[in-house]
């Protein structure tokens, strides 16, 4: 009897948290997300900022306090604080920089992850539905971006000059310019995997019968897309999306180290690996704690994706 | 067959060449034109100067007269000069793709080296604690950005225990000049950058490794085998891992692709002297003629490397028929 009443979206929720790791993955991204919306109120309350600079207290250690002082008096400005993760290269606290990257990295992953699906969506459901030479070119054109080796590729991308580009320049602040270009080039290259799954789905649903009957019930393209076929996609969508973002953090982290992706002050995981490489001999801690962060959220997009994949085909883990 | 991979010759040909014009537009777009910066160092030029020496590179004409230009130069061997290096740019090149053939061929072998037993053993041993810690580091290896794992081992090896060189591709000065201190030379320079590159590629080949063998024990062909009365070894190995690896060509040949593009990262934190920093170099030192020669390499040899992927998978799975069904 008990199974009667089961519901398939809580038996697959049941099955995602079975697997540790995803639920572990699942928790590090409640934490992050959490972490970069707290940052501004962490800061406020810690009185640290992000960008404050403090030349006498350098390459300060782990724990260790300093106090912030004008250059030109003796006496201390204000009362110490205490560094817990230790001051970079100008002094600045590390902790909250890696606070505030947490809001750029994981805010860029996000962004890269909705709109690639979004994107990705649209592409793959056109090519599906419709067909014929629409396919075929759409399909020609995803699997020749598949094939592109896309780091050089996104390197070009990167150092270019977008206030160049004429329709760009009306979105492109001067201070939020280098990470929503991040978004834009890392956007390019991350739908393309999502429109062959959601393509895939679309072919193998749209010769189901019950498409049929709604066909015959009189019911329009897009109510037959959006209501009957697409629903069905949801599931392997979401594996996809997660990697995607697991994918562009690192992708970001990686251009923001070459110096061409998220540009200073504005603190990203990947820019406070910059400097941190000629720093080794004097601070080598400065290198460990953004790479730790940048792999902790990297791993736990890649795990939810797992977990979900796993739930989503049971047989597969038996 | 045959047909097929003339078509496919074909159609490679044509994005290399539809590559081959969009990058040299977006080359274009980016900051610094070569007279400017040129014109940027001689304090007492005219503009009417300026104006002439575009003309006489044909700057100031449209793109694609422009692209036409090199391309024409191009496909006779005339790649242009170095801006940075005041040398043609076939003589800059060489070196590097030997070194980056070099990095990638060495992370790829050892990669499956190890990949392969443990993705065997962790599928033939499912749900044990050493299958979840193989697991584990396999998630790990694909989540672990390189340039930083790069980073940490430089601090480990270099800094800590000051075993091997921080970057580098040799020593400067050799102290003996037989072949056998060379290699090893050659060998201790190689050892951080391609434990570095390695790790993504280790990581997805015993994930591939170890879900192709779990799906291919399950077949009835191993039943029978087992059936038959095989021992364990012999079913293991002969029966099941040929099978598992015939897929793997693919995911291998592909994954040479994504070595190539990340060497780019790795070749930057060691200083390895690769096509991969040669790129990065050279765009960050506006020096065009080799950006472009650099990136056209990179993205013709994963191009190359996609079609001997195809071309492998029919030859070895005779299973595979590239002909249009009757």
């Amino acid at each position: 009897m008990k199974n009667l009443d089961r519901n398939p979206r809580t038996d697959l929720i049941k099955r995602f948290y079975k697997h540790r790791m995803a639920s572990f993955g699942m928790g590090m991204v409640v934490l992050f997300l959490l972490l970069a919306v707290m940052a501004p109120a962490i800061s406020w309350l810690y009185g640290v900022s992000p960008d404050q600079q403090n030349v006498f207290n350098r390459y300060a250690s782990v724990w260790s306090s300093g106090a912030t002082r004008n250059a030109f008096s003796r006496e201390p400005d204000a009362a110490a604080v205490l560094h817990v993760l230790g001051t970079d290269e100008l002094g600045r606290d590390v902790l909250m920089r890696l606070l505030y990257g947490t809001q750029i990295s994981i805010g860029i992953g996000l962004a890269v992850g909705l709109i690639s699906a979004l994107f990705g969506i649209l592409i793959g459901a056109v090519a599906g539905y419709w067909g014929g030479w629409v396919d075929s070119a759409l399909m020609r054109l995803t699997d020749s971006m598949l094939s592109l080796p896309i780091i050089p590729v996104l390197i070009v991308l990167a150092a270019l000059d977008f206030t160049k580009v004429e329709f760009l320049n009306r979105i492109i602040t001067s201070e939020n310019e280098s990470v929503i270009k991040m978004v834009f080039i890392l956007c390019l290259f991350s739908w393309m995997t999502v429109a062959r799954l959601v393509r895939g789905k679309i072919l193998s649903v749209k010769q189901m019968d019950y498409v049929a009957a709604a066909r015959g019930l009189g019911a329009s393209h897009s109510r037959i897309l959006f209501l009957h076929i697409l629903p069905n996609t949801v599931g392997p969508l979401l594996v996809a999306v997660s990697l995607i973002i697991g994918q562009a953090i690192l992708i970001e982290a990686g251009l923001s180290y070459l110096g061409l992706g998220v540009q200073p002050p504005t603190p990203s995981w990947g820019n406070m690996l910059f400097n941190a490489q000629e720093l080794i001999y004097e601070a080598p801690l400065l290198a460990f704690f953004p790479g730790v962060m940048i792999f902790l959220a990297v791993i736990s997009f890649n795990f939810i994706g797992d977990g979900l994949q796993l739930a989503l085909n049971p047989k597969a883990d038996q | 067959m045959l047909r097929y991979f003339s078509g496919r010759l074909l159609g490679a040909v044509a994005t290399f060449f539809v590559l081959s014009y969009v990058i040299f537009q977006l080359m274009a777009l980016m900051p610094g034109d070569p007279v400017d910066t040129m014109a940027s160092s001689i304090p007492n030029i005219t503009a009417a100067d300026i104006a002439r020496l575009k003309a006489l590179y044909g700057l100031d004409k449209p793109g694609y007269v422009r692209f036409w230009n090199w391309f024409s130069g191009a496909i006779t061997g005339d790649l242009g000069y170095s801006r940075t290096y005041q040398v043609p740019v076939t003589q800059i090149v060489a070196g590097p793709i030997f070194n980056t053939f070099l990095l990638s061929i060495c992370s790829l072998s050892l990669a499956l080296l190890i990949a392969i037993p443990l993705g065997v053993f962790s599928a033939l041993k499912k749900n044990s604690s050493f299958d979840y810690i193989v697991n584990f580091f396999a998630f790990a290896g694909i989540s672990v950005p390189s340039f930083w794992l790069g980073i940490v081992l430089i601090i480990l090896f270099s800094v800590t225990f000051q075993w091997l060189p921080a970057g580098g591709t040799t020593s400067v000065e050799l102290s003996g000049s037989e072949a056998g201190s060379a290699f090893f030379d050659r060998l201790k320079y190689l050892i951080l950058p391609v434990t570095s590159l390695m790790f993504f590629q280790l990581g997805s080949f015993v994930r591939y490794t170890r879900n192709a063998m779990l799906e291919i024990l399950n077949d009835d062909f191993i039943r029978t085998a087992r059936a038959k009365g095989l021992d364990n070894s012999k079913v293991v190995f002969k029966h099941a891992l040929r099978n598992a690896l015939i897929p793997l060509i693919t995911v291998v040949s592909i994954s040479m692709g994504f070595l190539l593009s990340g060497a780019i990262i790795t070749e930057t934190v060691f200083a390895y002297n690769g096509l991969g920093r040669l790129v990065y170099d050279s765009i960050m030192g506006n020096d065009f003629n080799v950006a472009m020669v650099g990136l056209l390499l990179v993205v013709g040899m994963v191009l190359l490397m996609n079609m001997v992927a195809d071309f492998m998978y029919a030859v070895v799975d005779p299973r595979v028929s590239y002909e249009k069904p009757r």
